[in-house]
């Protein structure tokens, strides 16, 4: 097989040569500004941070929208122009060869860029210590990126191919990536408002409830349709725009891939068949040139139906003046007659299509079609309690085809139900605390069909103990509910603030929770008291997300003392920080540092000391005063010990969006017994508590 | 050898070429002349596989050029609007040329530059426009390829260099059984290198024939006779034009020279000279002879 007859090293070589300035600064831009990103922006100045997968990558994905376009135009942007066109095509090269070998160019370096991009994250990772990325999530990244990298550049070709300027190019290439999913979208919007306008239930229930459907959660299960449907359907640049999203996803992934290898074969036949002589016109024929401007234009129509149609005299004004605009950027004349022609049309057109959604959904206030019945339902993966686990999705799906179970959950949310219909008619708006004696339930039920919807249901709480009994029989349960906590993960104290010690806190966690019954671990998942325990966060990479589960521990005497000294570390560099304003260490951080002060530790005394906190707004330079003094110390775990919580203030100068905080352990409680007494002696306590 | 048949070429609804037929003889210097838009510079864009015909066959060497590679190895086409790389070099444009073109002469296109006078290693874009030219045409010479197409060929190009393009460009033909295919719309620009001339009016070729065959075809003569004499005297010549003024009457003859001579001869001139004949005379008499207007056409 003769490869050159599909790919011309040489003429790749040159064409590369010719834009060489700016195809570095292509290649370097991502990688370069991720960087920056990482230090300038992501890196916190006292503490070590795992970074999020849109943390790592928000600069790569904003690249994704610019960079593909610009490769494609640098490789094929020769079309737009008659001069080039005839430098380019006379030569003894034919259109397949030409489309091919720019195709692999840009698939070249769209995986240099990716793979730069990849070693800075992974040099990142290693060297600033500040910050914390999983190695997981950074090959996710490289993989994600380079595949929507391929995607918006095929689809970009594609545009060129039926082309004839760079921005009928740019409108094509949006209208390829866009208007597919667009359109379903708003449509489905349309479709939801329309419902929604006309549910009865909503309206009568809403001094109670924020929407219909916790209203009807309360008794019955609802599928999530967005789980299952909604979030893998969309290619990223469209839904990183719509839902500003960024997770990975194999079901995108594999559609992005398909759909770019239909753009590069639909390209390459285009190509080959491209009227060259059409470089400097928009397309080709009018027609097409009228067609494209009316698909640019249709989204805004639809999006000003979704707002507020009675703006539409107004935006109608505005299309006419768009229609000729659009033809004066693209350079493009089209007769007068034709362009009124096309804005009747594209105006009847849209408004034919709204209508018809509209009267395609009737008014259907039950929903019934959102209810599951008991009987469909085969297997069910059950969450306790979603206070601790803080995963945006449950990946241990664990599934049991446990039919006592399944029927406990009904006629349990059903009691529950009328229970709370009962409390309804009895409770006023101003009472609307009613139901103590239930507890929610979160989950997924696979059906007999294999479809797979999450429920969220309320049961009571006497069945709490029936529920757990069930569940406790079930070895892999227990297993799987643990193994959140057991497996190795980076152990953080104080939600960001990383423990260097990581592994030695693992090993302690592993002995307390090892052997621990469902129930016990269940009652340690609902703790709330704080008295010897911490609130420890478990991060790791699992599935192609970010896992963090939170867990109280009673943690041992050793724990303790990492946490301890950590905390105190951090709190020693915010304090010489905030004495040397010359610190080479972020000025920024320290100018807007402010304290205030709350005490961790369980005071049995005192205990509204913990429900409220002591904020030492008339002591708090007595606390920085005692810090002060005492930065060196190195807590005795053995011994009583406080947490002294101090806060920098947040953006919005509020003490309640702190951007973070940290902690002061110390062991001369009595010394902070004394300024708490002198805090609390500036108020009247009842009107304290009240507040 | 090129062959094209019934070709038709269509921008929109202007149809720039309808059913042209062309034979294009190898180791030839074949020109095209016409008017600006009769659809010269299209046919070579379809020649060379820039633009695709709406219709109709273009074989060159026997073989169909669309999508053929191995087939323009043989042809190299120097448009009339010249484009290079931005800051590009001459040399830069030769190594993309050498990249490209397998029989690419680097050393030749060394020597030529020197000869010519154009510095290897100065961006093209500071260059004159006819300096431009003189790179493209020397570009284009050293790929060796059997088939040049040179579009409003000498273009910006001063007389002496002019000279001197054209003597490498018959050197080449010398080197190599080279094909060069020329378009002008300037016929005093082809008449002393084109070996055929065809010209092209409203996307057809209206008139072709070999320089040549139009030259000893052709010839003008002044003559005077004893007598009064008008056209009817000369009624056994084939004459394409006669003009008198005076005595003396200025007549373009068609036919051999000699044998037309002879019979001029028996009619005693008192005067009897042979003028040479410009090619845009011939030209103009042979279009009178089809019925067009020499000024329609160009």
């Amino acid at each position: 097989m003769n490869l050159t007859k599909y790919f011309n090293f040489n003429y790749l070589k040159e064409n590369f040569k010719k834009s060489r300035g700016i195809l570095l600064l292509l290649v370097i831009l991502v990688p370069l500004l991720t960087l920056f990103g990482i230090i300038f922006i992501n890196k916190p100045v006292n503490y070590t941070k795992i970074l999020e997968l849109i943390e790592i990558s928000w600069i790569n994905i904003f690249g994704m929208y610019v960079i593909p376009i610009a490769l494609s135009f640098i490789l094929f942007g020769y079309v737009y122009k008659k001069t080039s066109v005839d430098f380019i095509n006379s030569k003894p090269i034919n259109r397949k060869t030409i489309f091919i070998t720019n195709t692999i160019g840009g698939i070249l370096l769209i995986t240099l860029i990716q793979f730069l991009t990849l070693i800075t994250l992974l040099l990142s990772s290693i060297f600033i210590k500040e910050v914390s990325i999983f190695t997981g999530m950074i090959v996710d990244t490289f993989i994600v990126m380079w595949i929507a990298y391929l995607f918006v550049f095929f689809a970009t070709n594609l545009a060129m191919t039926m082309s004839g300027t760079f921005l009928t190019q740019i409108a094509l290439t949006m209208i390829i990536l866009f208007i597919i999913p667009f359109c379903l979208t708003t449509f489905d919007l349309l479709r939801e408002q329309h419902i929604n306008e006309n549910d009865v239930i909503y309206e009568n229930t809403d001094n109670y409830m924020e929407n219909k459907n916790e209203i009807t959660n309360m008794g019955t299960i609802i599928p999530n349709n967005n789980f299952i449907d909604i979030r893998s359907s969309y290619t990223l640049p469209f839904d990183f725009i719509w839902n500003n999203e960024f997770y990975f996803s194999n079901t995108r992934n594999i559609k992005m891939a398909v759909l770019g290898i239909v753009y590069f074969v639909i390209g390459l036949y285009l190509f080959q068949k491209r009227k060259m002589e059409n470089a400097e016109e928009s397309f080709s024929k009018v027609k097409i040139h009228l067609f494209v401007k009316a698909l640019t234009v249709f989204p805004l129509l639809v999006m000003v139906n979704l707002i507020d149609a009675s703006s539409n005299v107004f935006f109608i004004l505005l299309i006419i003046i768009y229609y000729f605009v659009y033809d004066y950027i693209v350079r493009r004349k089209v007769k007068l007659k034709y362009s009124i022609l096309g804005i009747i049309l594209t105006l009847a057109i849209s408004q034919g299509i709204i209508l018809g959604i509209e009267n395609y959904y009737p008014i259907n206030p039950q929903n019934q079609n959102l209810k599951i019945s008991k009987e469909d339902v085969e297997k069910i993966s059950i969450e306790l309690d979603k206070k601790f686990t803080l995963g945006e999705y449950d990946l241990n799906d664990y599934y049991m085809e446990n039919e006592e179970l399944i029927n406990l959950i009904f006629e349990s949310s059903e009691k529950c139900h009328n229970s709370y219909e009962e409390a309804i008619k009895n409770t006023t708006p101003e009472n609307t605390s009613i139901n103590v004696n239930s507890m929610k339930i979160n989950g997924k039920f696979k059906y007999k069909d294999g479809k797979i919807v999450e429920f969220y249901a309320e049961v009571l709480k006497e069945d709490e103990d029936k529920i757990l009994d069930i569940l406790a029989q079930d070895e892999n349960f227990v297993k799987n509910l643990k193994d959140k906590y057991l497996k190795k993960a980076i152990v953080t104290f104080n939600d960001e603030v990383m423990l260097e010690d990581s592994e030695q806190i693992q090993l302690e966690v592993n002995k307390s929770i090892k052997n621990m019954t469902l129930k016990e671990f269940y009652k340690l998942y609902n703790q709330s008291e704080f008295e010897n325990y911490y609130l420890l966060g478990f991060h790791y990479y699992k599935n192609h997300t970010l896992i963090y589960n939170c867990l109280p521990i009673n943690i041992s005497e050793n724990a303790l003392k990492i946490i301890a000294d950590n905390q105190n570390e951090y709190v020693k560099e915010i304090f010489y920080m905030k004495n040397n304003i010359n610190s080479t260490k972020s000025i920024k951080s320290i100018c807007n540092y402010n304290l205030y002060s709350g005490v961790l530790g369980y005071d049995e005394n005192n205990p509204e000391l913990l429900k409220f906190g002591n904020y030492f707004s008339h002591t708090s330079d007595l606390i920085e005063e005692f810090i002060s003094e005492n930065i060196d110390e190195k807590i005795d775990p053995t011994k009583k010990c406080y947490a002294i919580q101090l806060s920098e203030l947040g953006t919005d100068n509020n003490y309640f969006s702190y951007d973070y905080s940290t902690y002061f352990f110390t062991n001369k409680t009595e010394e902070i017994d004394e300024i708490i007494k002198k805090e609390i002696s500036f108020y009247d306590y009842d009107e304290y508590y009240d507040l | 050898m090129i062959k094209i048949t019934n070709l038709n070429k269509s921008f929109g609804n202007k149809k720039v070429l309808e059913n042209l037929n062309c034979n294009i003889k190898t180791n030839s210097i074949y020109g095209f002349v016409g008017a600006n838009g009769a659809g010269k510079s299209t046919l070579l864009r379809i020649i060379n596989d820039v633009y695709k015909a709406d219709s109709g066959t273009i074989e060159i060497d026997e073989k169909n050029i669309e999508n053929n590679q191995e087939l323009k190895q043989k042809l190299v086409f120097v448009p009339d609007d010249l484009y290079f790389f931005p800051s590009y070099t001459l040399k830069d444009i030769a190594q993309f040329y050498n990249s490209l073109y397998k029989n690419f002469d680097m050393e030749y296109l060394k020597k030529l530059a020197e000869t010519l006078k154009l510095d290897m290693n100065s961006k093209i874009q500071n260059f004159s426009k006819g300096m431009k030219r003189q790179c493209a045409l020397i570009c284009a010479i050293c790929t060796n390829a059997d088939y040049m197409f040179f579009d409003e060929t000498f273009d910006g190009i001063d007389p002496v260099v002019r000279g001197l393009l054209k003597k490498i460009i018959a050197k080449q033909m010398e080197k190599k059984e080279t094909t060069i295919i020329m378009t002008s719309h300037n016929l005093r620009e082809l008449e002393d290198i084109c070996d055929n001339l065809a010209l092209i009016y409203k996307g057809g070729i209206l008139f072709e024939s070999e320089v040549n065959t139009l030259k000893t075809n052709m010839f003008k003569v002044q003559i005077s006779l004893k007598n009064d004499f008008d056209k009817d005297t000369f009624k056994d010549l084939e004459i394409l034009n006669f003009k008198k003024i005076g005595s003396v009457a200025t007549i373009i003859i068609k036919g051999e020279k000699e044998k037309e001579i002879e019979k001029l001869q028996l009619l005693n001139p008192v005067i009897l000279d042979v003028l040479p004949v410009t090619l845009e005379e011939m030209f103009i008499y042979e279009m009178e002879v089809l019925g067009y207007e020499f000024n329609q056409v160009f």
